[in-house]
């Protein structure tokens, strides 16, 4: 492994292209003026980045069920999009309940405060109020 | 808000560290750096009632503190005093896989979230004139996250900068030997440092000293710090003190 003059770290590594696709990246490379390396590096990127959105595609499905997506609106009142969706995720998992799959039968009043205890650990929304918040969602559905 | 809060401050500072300082309070385990955060920041807001703090720990349970605070008499008004768990709110957060660690991914996440509590993205400060933050510690803070340290400290200096321009003074908790130089210091306001004293003649004394406050007249002497009925207390110069630099 080497580090480069911006710190960057590298490693070096050996691969075997077929040589069709190994002639077609080398033109790129020449008509681009760059190197096959760059070439390679980013096919690599974007092949990976296309994963992660897969991948977070995935494991956010669950927002096509209407419930999920409003509840998860308004927690976006006291946390970030992000962290509401981490959030919702992970107390549905640990609850064993599948998020694509949730009614106002299955979201209780524990499930409630459970969402409101993470929310209330760094918004300084007040427990009661965040439960009220989620507790209208779930009336209105 | 420093001047006329512990009594006896105002013999250390002669003049009031500017709004939107980033001030570090370092020392040794057990010196108070918690419970002195705590009492200038009570102090202050019991003097300004439309005014908010946010206190960030990650090595205690808002419970715990509220019952430490108690314990030395420090009273908060608690509409006013937001004590948020940042290590549990990680955990929530964290899937449940054994072998997942939490990178710069969740650090930018958690520092976005203490943000937009902080209303440092807004025009306007939406959480209602948030004056102060305190971070306890930053030792322990930097262990949520496995990532690159000079990125985690270019991410922190940017973060003080943001609190700096919106006038949140803010209070950064540090463990460790006042002695010992780290990058951090380099980027704060102030420094102040709270330590134990033990001479061979006399019981231990705990001392406070200002080691540095940007746009400050202080003292550099250290004072002794007592612990008296009436809360925390600033006395007099603690005279013939070893291994201390002003």
């Amino acid at each position: 492994m080497g580090v480069t003059l911006t710190g960057i770290k590298k490693r070096r590594t050996t691969i075997e292209l077929e040589e069709s696709l190994y002639k077609r990246a080398k033109a790129l490379a020449v008509e681009k003026d760059v190197t096959l390396k760059e070439i390679i590096s980013e096919a690599l990127e974007e092949k990976l980045m296309r994963e992660e959105e897969k991948k977070d595609a995935e494991n956010n499905d669950f927002m096509d069920n209407t419930l999920a997506l409003k509840i998860i609106k308004e927690m976006e009142r006291f946390l970030s999009r992000e962290a509401a969706i981490l959030l919702f995720r992970n107390k549905c998992e640990k609850r064993g309940i599948n998020p694509k799959k949730i009614t106002e039968h299955i979201i209780t009043k524990d499930c409630l405060e459970s969402l409101c205890n993470g929310i209330t650990y760094i918004s300084s929304v007040s427990k009661k109020e965040c439960i009220e918040a989620l507790k209208k969602v779930k009336e209105r559905a | 808000m420093f001047r006329d809060s512990l009594k006896g401050l105002d013999r250390i500072f002669r003049t009031e560290p500017p709004e939107g300082s980033v001030v570090m309070v370092v020392g040794k385990p057990g010196t108070l750096k918690s419970s002195i955060t705590h009492a200038i920041i009570s102090s202050y807001l019991w003097k300004h009632g439309d005014e908010k703090a946010m206190y960030i720990t990650i090595e205690e349970s808002e419970e715990s503190h509220r019952r430490n605070m108690a314990s030395i008499g420090i009273a908060v008004p608690n509409n006013q005093y937001f004590i948020k768990d940042i290590a549990s709110f990680e955990q929530e957060i964290l899937p449940e896989k054994e072998d997942f660690v939490p990178d710069e991914s969740y650090f930018r996440l958690i520092i976005k979230e203490i943000s937009r509590s902080l209303g440092l993205y807004s025009s306007t400060n939406v959480e209602g004139q948030m004056k102060i933050m305190a971070l306890d510690s930053l030792n322990s803070f930097k262990n949520l996250f496995v990532m690159d340290e000079r990125m985690m400290r270019y991410r922190m200096q940017d973060f003080f900068q943001r609190l700096r321009n919106k006038k949140i003074t803010s209070f950064i908790i540090v463990e460790g030997d006042p002695e010992e130089l780290i990058p951090e210091y380099f980027m704060v306001d102030g420094i102040i440092e709270v330590g134990i004293e033990r001479s061979s003649s006399q019981l231990p004394r705990r001392y406070l000293m200002v080691r540095k406050m940007r746009g400050t007249a202080h003292n550099m002497a250290p004072y002794m710090l007592e612990i008296t009925e009436d809360g925390i207390e600033i006395t007099e110069p603690l005279i013939g003190l070893k291994n201390i630099k002003g």
